[in-house]
């Protein structure tokens, strides 16, 4: 367990962990959860699966830490590492990378029921569940938006530095996937 | 908190004696990503550079006495294979500079734009440094159609419509010889031709320089073509004022049968 005072920010632990590589597992400590939860939506996976992912994820980033670019945040650069393992683990896998939206927190699809809330539509349980159903069947490109956004709560910025898409080609992904999502939608109502 | 995790991570770090990778191996792989983006654009360059070269030794003041529109003939003096090879290269710098460390960041309008304007600027520096006529030339030895100035050729081969180009092969007081890209010979004469005209075409064009010929087929004697002007192929790069005194026209000095072969 480390024990990094709570006000060392990400990129002093980073520059420490040169240092010293125990100071790394303060960074390991302040990313799992967060990290966990994202390769869990991103990816069909056992749990097995998620721990030698997220291992292999860390140590990437530790051998990384030469690379990391002060001008992002280093959130945004941990999370980039880990969309561009996660894409890489299922090219090896030979597989889709699909979600399992089957059994995807409450809380998500309140986030993403907030996104038609503000345009004064109202959903049904039902209607969010639907919602649920269908981000399945989203493209990838449009998946991987709708996660970072509603999902991790990331601003337009850091989905950009995250997906290595201007911050104009994250609005248009968003508007498409929510349109899709509207699309669908209207069939069942 | 999964201690688990941390622990097999540190043992994992210690076992196998990882290390950060060098800054330095991350400097030059982000440099590297540089070059294919540079490369392209220096081709790019290349190609606008022969492109300013073609549309500049395109003939497209004498295009009133071609049976084409300006438009066509603009076209038609456009070296294809550069069009193509700069459409390719600026794709290619595009998509190469997207994945430079910051290239994401920017609209893939921001990048055409950026990448043609350096291709622009490069190539035009190029063409006044006289890499445009340079490149032209070498291409002409491997395929006339791939040059500027072999197209032109081609689009100026019609001694039937008023027009003629080729290599000058015998120079004489009264005449000379061409031979078109089609091999034939073609003997020119010079005796329709203003004074004016003949001391520009004794000065500017010796033996084995290309020239295009405007006049009109000689219908008695084979492969005779009477010259109403000639005009050196390659008369001279942007800015030199020199091409203003040998621009064609038609004349009250020509004679009558050039005045109507040239308003046909």
């Amino acid at each position: 367990m480390n024990n990094e005072p709570a006000n060392t920010s990400d990129a002093e632990l980073a520059s420490q962990s040169l240092e010293n590589a125990d100071h790394f597992s303060g960074i390991v400590e302040r990313y799992e959860l967060k990290l966990d939860r994202y390769v869990r939506r991103r990816a069909r996976v056992t749990n097995e699966d998620v721990q030698d992912i997220l291992q292999d994820i860390f140590i990437r980033v530790y051998t990384h830490l030469n690379d990391f670019d002060p001008k992002l945040s280093f959130s945004s650069w941990i999370y980039r590492i880990a969309h561009n393992y996660i894409i890489s683990w299922y090219r090896k896998k030979n597989v889709r990378t699909r979600d399992r939206i089957g059994d995807i927190e409450q809380d998500v699809m309140h986030n993403v029921a907030d996104l038609y809330d503000a345009e004064h539509l109202q959903w049904s349980s039902e209607m969010k569940g639907t919602i649920a159903n269908y981000l399945v069947d989203l493209p990838d490109k449009y998946r991987a938006v709708i996660l970072l956004r509603f999902f991790e709560d990331k601003d337009y910025g850091e989905i950009s530095d995250i997906l290595e898409i201007p911050p104009g080609t994250v609005a248009t992904r968003l508007n498409r996937a929510k349109k899709q999502l509207e699309k669908e939608l209207a069939k069942h109502m | 908190m999964n201690i688990n995790l941390i622990q097999k991570i540190n043992k994992e770090i210690k076992d196998k004696d990882l290390k950060p990778t060098s800054r330095l191996v991350f400097q030059v792989k982000n440099l590297s990503l540089w070059i294919p983006g540079i490369f392209s654009i220096i081709v790019g360059a290349f190609a606008v550079s022969s492109l300013i070269f073609g549309i500049d030794h395109g003939g497209l003041r004498y295009s009133s006495y071609l049976d084409t529109s300006f438009i066509v003939t603009a076209i038609q003096a456009l070296p294809y294979v550069w069009v193509v090879l700069a459409t390719l290269f600026g794709l290619i710098a595009i998509r190469s500079l997207r994945i430079t460390r910051h290239g994401y960041k920017y609209k893939a309008a921001t990048l055409i734009l950026g990448s043609l304007l350096a291709s622009i600027v490069l190539g035009g520096v190029g063409y006044v440094a006289g890499i445009g006529q340079y490149i032209d030339k070498k291409l002409e030895q491997v395929s006339p159609r791939m040059s500027a100035l072999g197209q032109q050729q081609v689009v100026w081969n019609n001694p039937n419509r008023g027009r003629l180009s080729g290599e000058v092969r015998k120079v004489r007081d009264d005449y000379f010889t061409v031979k078109d890209v089609s091999g034939d010979i073609w003997l020119v004469t010079l005796d329709e031709v203003s004074g004016k005209d003949t001391v520009i075409f004794n000065t500017l064009v010796d033996k084995n320089n290309k020239v295009r010929v405007i006049g009109y087929v000689d219908t008695e004697i084979n492969q005779t073509f009477h010259a109403c002007f000639v005009t050196p192929l390659v008369e001279s790069r942007l800015g030199e004022i020199h091409r203003l005194s040998i621009l064609p026209y038609v004349s009250d000095q020509m004679s009558e049968t050039c005045q109507d072969a040239l308003r046909k």
